[in-house]
């Protein structure tokens, strides 16, 4: 029996095992509508997979890991990205490779050009859809290749944003299943969407479209033009137009934005005759299938084909805190994150290094109480502008990595999913660059006996010196310190801890350039200036993940030392007019899944001991040391060398303790987390994702951190 | 021996079940942890694996005696009679990492989800050498198979 069905021979008697994808395909094409010609792998294929592989049981273990509310996005990317990997890095049982290379040489091993999509069941209804969770390949060639996309789009399943959408469902992530559709490409000269009912005003349809391939549309990389047609009359209502440039259009690797010819540029895709065809297409689909339906559509020589149509969602449009739009925000494009970065490190970082710079330049003791209020709200008003543009344009940066990781993990199908981190390294990373200047200072200070004695005396440094001039600068650059500690950090005599200390700094600079080099020689000719630019926005992605806290940092800090002010005039009785200013909680919560859903683990009665936790490997290594457990900021100044860094997160502001340690514990999940980062810098074991570390493990606990398989023991002793 | 009911039964539970329960000896008191375990075709030997940190490597650092009992039990005091237990008794020694690689492939064989647990650094790879095999079905039907006069 053959496990491709072809749409002719789809039935609804075969949704459980197909999807409604493939089956609304199926039946457009049988009722005339042209739908490109296609095939489906049932769920049933899937499975075998799994069972064969043994990838079922992998599955179970990681999504059995840790309770999925208390995962963040990072750590649900973590576990997404591993399942893909395992799907990768599986062979194809031999048995199940010949049934389906036989099965493909009978018809899409021959097409010339093929896309492999999902067809997830119970993926698409009115309450519920997928789209765009689920990842789909295009202009491939040949059954290899469609073997390879088939694992996939498997793997998509398991897409972080496909996971946290089930979860909201309340449906079982274990016991989905994927379908698949193997359908041959059809290059259209314009490409868009029609919804028979747009979602703002019922009366009208609403199309979109673009030059060239649908991708560049889905995808957010081409804005398209938008026209509203009357669902009565066809009239055209309203037109966005904007002006056109560039197109989606196939190569020999893929699909790559090119400019437009002089016949397109700056034309609209889209003509009274041409939305008139489109009109009478939605009034007959939605006649045909009964429902109003988002279309995606594409005309090749002058031929309108369906790519796909799926009820219009209803339940999920307006409703408050559904994050699946932000999610969906993140998958980004190369091109769209390339312009993200120059945004970021032109106009982002400089204006809130800018408006931190003002901040610090204002003399607050001087003010009066009004102008202090005044100086208060105003700084918390420019900080929440800020939080919020951190959450448009800085976490989505922070997507670069995983552009590039998928790159990387579809071409090397290395054993570690996460090796592609290796080649991020960066000496450019402000935290380390600060680390180093430290360090510079505490080793002059370590050269010069006597000077070191004084200042243990207490002794000032004097006016003039080397080191205060250093000492100034480095304050000026890293202001941002002292917002972790709330007080005034004594640079001085942390020197002086720091010069008493081991004086290794443990960055070692690794060979970035040999990993670069083995890196390419593996790319693929063709995709080599495609490889370069993902690199090139990772490393960016990278480095920018860290320093726009470090720059947010900075500005937190002229909000808190505008706060203190106000403390220190309520403690000394000389507050009129500043009462009930400060908030209860300083600052609001970004975004629910930016932080763990259960945020307060509870403390555990005396006699229940914690002896191993489980977290995350998120920097390799092992090695043992006295816990020291950061839960209130005064006792930063108390960590010493060698003991383990025990925190809720290691604020950026906070990395220049990672050196000194022997290994980082971080409650905040994930392989990105900033403390991974530092850890990984500095080759230190870190785990992350232990909620209840803070709270179970005491300071002086001894523990032994194992940063290869995410394990923490602590030595109770046989008490 | 080898075609003996019991005999079968004890081959059929070391190859059915994937996990036992460690008996170690921890400063004269009884420790006890669960362990995913492979055994070799003739059961002469058993394999499993732990991280150093873990209390059972110290307690097997100090004293190479071990118990693992396997069972099939359903948990279910309708299927007590059922239920059959085989306990193997041996010394345990950590095997160096120059045999990793071949104990690795036919223990992953069948703990293929356990790939990135034994190959870290951190894990110890064990092998128990069975002195003898306990097996317990119907209740109190106890049998014991003892390795050094096993022919085969």
């Amino acid at each position: 029996m053959r496990w491709l069905i072809p749409f002719a021979d789809v039935s609804r008697a075969t949704v459980k095992n197909l999807g409604g994808k493939a089956l609304m395909l199926a039946r457009l094409q049988q009722e005339g509508f042209l739908v490109p010609a296609g095939y489906c792998l049932p769920v049933s294929v899937y499975h075998e997979f799994l069972v064969e592989t043994g990838l079922d049981a992998f599955i179970a273990m990681e999504l059995q890991r840790k309770d999925f509310r208390e995962m963040r996005w990072e750590e649900l990317w973590d576990v997404s990205l591993r399942i893909r990997n395992h799907f990768l890095t599986r062979t194809w049982p031999k048995a199940m490779k010949e049934k389906l290379l036989k099965d493909l040489s009978e018809g899409p091993a021959n097409w010339s050009s093929v896309a492999v999509r999902s067809t997830a069941p119970g993926e698409d209804s009115a309450s519920q859809s997928f789209a765009g969770l689920h990842e789909s390949r295009v202009m491939l060639q040949g059954a290899e290749a469609i073997l390879e996309a088939i694992r996939i789009v498997w793997a998509s399943l398991w897409s972080d944003g496909a996971l946290l959408y089930r979860h909201e469902l309340g449906l079982d992530p274990g016991k989905s299943g994927m379908a698949v559709i193997i359908q041959e490409m059809i290059i259209g000269d314009v490409s868009g969407i029609l919804f028979t009912r747009a979602p703002q005003d019922g009366s009208v349809m609403m199309a979109e479209a673009v030059w060239g391939l649908n991708q560049a549309l889905v995808d957010g990389s081409i804005e398209p033009d938008r026209w509203q047609f009357s669902r009565a009359t066809g009239t055209v209502t309203e037109k966005h137009e904007v002006v056109h440039t560039v197109a989606l259009r196939p190569t020999t690797h893929g699909t790559e934005l090119s400019p437009l010819g002089e016949a397109q540029r700056g034309r609209s895709p889209f003509d009274t005759v041409f939305c008139q065809e489109l009109f009478q297409a939605g009034c007959q689909l939605e006649a045909s299938l009964g429902q109003a339906l988002d279309i995606e559509w594409t005309s090749s020589n002058k031929s309108l084909h369906i790519l796909q149509a799926r009820p219009i969602t209803t339940s999920l449009q307006s409703k408050d805190g559904d994050e699946r739009p932000w999610y969906l925000s993140l998958h980004r494009s190369l091109d769209n994150l390339e312009a993200l970065r120059m945004e970021l490190e032109q106009q982002v970082l400089p204006g809130m290094d800018h408006d931190a710079e003002k901040m610090s330049a204002v003399e607050l003791s001087q003010l009066s109480n009004r102008k202090l209020a005044e100086e208060y709200l105003n700084r918390r008003g420019i900080l929440d502008k800020w939080l919020s543009i951190y959450k448009d344009k800085c976490i989505p940066m922070a997507h670069g990595l995983r552009l590039f990781g998928e790159f990387y993990n579809d071409l090397i199908k290395p054993e570690d999913p996460h090796e592609f981190i290796n080649l991020l390294h960066s000496d450019d990373l402000l935290a380390v660059q600060r680390n180093r200047q430290l360090h510079e200072m505490a080793e002059l200070l370590r050269k010069d006996h006597r000077l070191l004695q004084q200042l243990k005396d207490g002794c000032e440094l004097s006016e003039g010196s080397n080191l205060k001039g250093m000492l100034e600068v480095f304050n000026h650059e890293y202001s941002g310190i002292n917002w972790v500690l709330h007080q005034d950090l004594d640079l001085t005599s942390w020197l002086v801890k720091l010069a008493e200390q081991d004086g290794d700094d443990k960055n070692e600079g690794l060979k970035q350039a040999d990993r670069e080099h083995a890196f390419f020689a593996q790319v693929p000719e063709a995709e080599s200036g495609m490889a370069g630019r993902i690199l090139a926005v990772a490393k960016a992605s990278y480095l920018l993940r860290d320093n726009d806290n470090l720059y947010l940092g900075k500005v937190r800090a002229g909000v808190s030392a505008a706060e203190q002010e106000i403390r220190k005039r309520i403690d000394s009785g000389a507050s009129e007019g500043l009462d009930k200013i400060l908030p209860e909680t300083t600052e609001k919560k970004v975004f629910s899944r930016y932080e763990s859903q259960r945020e307060s683990v509870e403390s555990p009665e005396n006699w229940q001991l914690a002896r191993q936790l489980v977290g995350q490997p998120a920097g390799p290594g092992v090695n043992s040391g006295p816990a020291r457990v950061l839960n209130n900021a005064s006792v930063l100044t108390d960590f010493k060398a060698g003991e383990v860094l025990v925190c809720d997160a290691i604020e950026p502001n906070m990395t220049f303790l990672a050196p000194l340690a022997a290994a980082i514990i971080e409650r905040r999940g994930g392989m990105l987390v900033h403390g991974a980062i530092i850890a990984r810098e500095y080759g230190i074991p870190c785990v992350t994702g232990i909620p209840e570390a803070t709270k179970v493990i005491k300071s002086g606990d001894q523990l032994t951190v194992d940063g290869y398989l995410g394990i923490v023991t602590i030595d109770r002793g046989d008490g | 021996m080898a075609d003996a009911e019991e005999w079968r039964l004890v081959l059929k539970l070391l190859k059915e079940q994937a996990f036992g329960v460690l008996g170690t000896n921890h400063k004269g008191s009884a420790y006890a942890s669960l362990v995913a375990f492979a055994a070799t075709a003739d059961v002469r030997f058993i394999y499993f694996a732990t991280t150093r940190a873990t209390r059972k490597y110290l307690n097997l650092a100090a004293d190479d005696q071990v118990a693992l009992l396997v069972d099939n039990r359903a948990d279910q005091a309708l299927a007590l009679y059922e239920a059959a237990a085989v306990t193997a008794y041996g010394t345990a020694t950590e095997i160096a990492a120059a045999e990793h690689a071949e104990v690795l492939q036919s223990y992953l064989a069948r703990h293929p989800q356990l790939k990135t647990f034994v190959s870290a650094p951190t894990t110890a790879i064990f092998r128990i050498k069975v002195e003898s095999y306990h097996l317990v079905q119907r209740f109190q039907n106890v049998t014991e198979f003892r390795m050094n006069r096993c022919a085969g």
